[in-house]
């Protein structure tokens, strides 16, 4: 008894070493390029360190107290939430209905998914650039077509007075990542329930209701998280949907309008444009704050509102 | 499928849709390539036209000289491949431990590579890059296989994935005949499980590829990638931006990604859809 005991604790202790080998590369990059950096960040808040000041001093919570007083913070945050709110629902229902509309027994459908997915693989300042000349005022595709089909007489300026449409539909572009997703959830559903449900003589809205929408909640709820997450960290598309115009304008990384200056490129331009370091890693900071909460609430509700097989 | 006049409309219809939405998710090429062809005057004619007069490659030989392709491409790949290649291997070591080492650490270790996708790689990389700067080490294309080696959470949930679908009897046997755990891995588990690394890795690939703010922190304006050197090559003396040619350089910048991606598409497609990502 007392061997078999020592045998198993060895074991486990030779198991624990293994998996802290295969770790180590991963947990010394957090530590390295995560977890320094960003207590670094922390502490660089707390001070009064401009970019080039000479005589930094500790200041306590001062930044956070000017954060929470400070317009153009509150609206950057409120335009990033309010672009990741719309940002999630393109990329989950859309994502959703494109993977259902790809996910039927015709022919071709495997040349109609890579298609769709095609936009994604195309790097995203390509995406930017691309899109900032499609949505172009004068020389831009979309009002050629429009205009050439008669819906509109006179060119709309998509990107000076529909800014966060235009960025909107970037991340609508880009939607075939989700749909993968959601292909790969369908692809989880065992055939047999819907054979059961042929039997009962269900139709295709009903099947959809009570199989296909339970089966696939979990994936529902992944993607929720994970577009909310990656809307909160948009940062260059704003830039390049600049509504500067294209002939005689720089091409600067100027601010962007209000509806798309959001946190993250507030965050670089107060650090780097206007060298108020201390002042720029506060925001990130609340910045970081705010999305660790919210993805924690929100976990929390998915967890109870789907449908799981696992426990815990 | 019988052919009965219902299912033939119904086709027609499922057809229909679907072509409809690939000419929506094609406007914005068409438009790059139309751009691409036409000159600079046809571009910004008054009223102008949907298609080139003419298919002109000119701006494809004057994107190439301006972009300065050679230079920037290897840029780009160097940074990339670096990247890509450190990334995978990092990835797939973390993800082979939390697939089959269940020590009670396990379940911790998992949850926290889950949570650090949760922290925006700006707020890290900022102080990060002050860091390097200080320390006089930016300009060097070796910190992506650095910044690599941390690997990244996604790749790491999928190389689990990969690795729980393997039976423990292989290792079991290899480990009774005393191969060591870094043998087993290089030796037996990583080759089963082929088409995850070869996502992993073109995602990998894709993500450093497109990759605008560490090179633009990091890299001088001759070391840097096209992510950055794109948003700046395409002006004229008085910085107005030259389209045809930017949709020109536009294309050799995606050009890489996309082949690479029809060359691999097959893995991607399936590993995705069987048994890849489970929720």
């Amino acid at each position: 008894m007392k061997s078999k005991l020592r045998t198993s604790t060895f074991f486990e202790r030779e198991k624990r070493k293994s998996f802290y080998l295969f770790m180590s590369l991963w947990i010394l990059g957090f530590a390295v390029f995560q977890l320094i950096p960003i207590l670094w960040g922390f502490n660089a808040s707390l001070t009064n360190r401009m970019a080039f000041s000479l005589k930094v001093k500790f200041v306590g919570f001062e930044n956070y107290l000017k954060v929470f007083a400070d317009e153009g913070v509150f609206q950057s945050i409120y335009a990033t939430f309010i672009f990741s709110l719309l940002n999630t629902v393109i990329q989950v229902a859309l994502g959703f209905a494109l993977a259902l509309v790809v996910n039927t027994r015709i022919r071709g459908k495997g040349f109609f998914r890579l298609f769709y997915y095609l936009p994604y693989v195309i790097p995203v300042v390509a995406t930017g650039w691309i899109l900032r000349i499609f949505f172009d005022k004068n020389v831009g595709t979309l009002n050629i077509l429009l205009s050439n089909l008669g819906i509109i007489s006179q060119n709309i300026s998509w990107l000076g007075d529909h800014t966060l449409f235009t960025v909107l539909a970037a991340g609508f572009w880009r939607v075939g990542w989700s749909m993968l997703i959601f292909l790969g959830g369908l692809a989880t559903i065992p055939s047999e329930l819907y054979d059961a449900a042929d039997v009962d003589g269900a139709g295709p809205v009903r099947k959809l209701g009570i199989i296909t929408l339970p089966m696939i909640s979990p994936f529902i709820a992944f993607q929720c998280v994970v577009s909310f997450i990656y809307g909160m960290q948009e940062f260059i598309l704003p830039y390049l949907l600049n509504p500067t115009a294209i002939r005689g304008g720089q091409v600067t990384m100027e601010n962007p309008p209000r509806a798309t200056f959001f946190i993250l490129p507030k965050g670089y331009d107060l650090i780097f444009n206007k060298g108020r370091l201390a002042y720029g890693f506060a925001v990130l900071w609340v910045t970081f704050i705010i999305i660790l909460v919210l993805s924690l609430i929100y976990a929390r509700i998915a967890k109870k509102s789907t449908y799981s097989e696992m426990d815990g | 499928m019988k052919t009965t006049p219902k299912t033939i409309i119904q086709s027609a219809f499922s057809y229909a849709l679907l072509i409809g939405i690939l000419f929506v998710f094609f406007l914005p090429i068409i438009s790059m390539l139309s751009v691409s062809f036409k000159t600079e005057a046809e571009i910004f004619r008054s009223s102008p036209s949907l298609f080139p007069a003419s298919i002109n490659l000119d701006n494809y030989g004057r994107a190439l000289t301006r972009l300065n392709l050679g230079a920037y491409l290897y840029n780009t790949l160097a940074t990339s491949i670096m990247y890509t290649l450190a990334c995978t291997f990092s990835s797939a070591m973390a993800g082979y431990a939390l697939a089959r080492f269940n020590v009670r650490e396990n379940g911790f270790f998992f949850t926290l590579v889950l949570s650090s996708m949760m922290i925006p790689y700006i707020i890290t990389l900022i102080p990060f890059y002050l860091l390097v700067k200080d320390l006089g080490l930016t300009n060097r294309h070796v910190l992506w296989l650095l910044y690599g080696l941390g690997g990244a959470p996604f790749l790491i949930y999928l190389f689990r994935q990969f690795f729980a679908t393997i039976p423990a009897s292989l290792e079991e046997s290899a480990r009774m005949d005393g191969a060591k755990p870094l043998r087993i891995f290089f030796s037996i588990m990583l080759p089963l499980v082929k088409s995850g690394t070869i996502i992993s890795a073109i995602f990998a690939f894709q993500w450093s590829w497109q990759n605008y703010l560490m090179p633009a922190l990091f890299l001088s304006s001759l070391k840097t990638t096209l992510a950055v050197q794109i948003n700046v090559a395409f002006q004229d003396i008085q910085q107005n931006i030259l389209l045809g040619e930017l949709m020109a350089g536009v294309m050799y910048y995606i050009a890489i990604p996309l082949i690479l991606f029809f060359v691999f598409q097959r893995y991607i497609m399936q590993g995705m859809l069987e048994g890849g990502v489970k929720g």
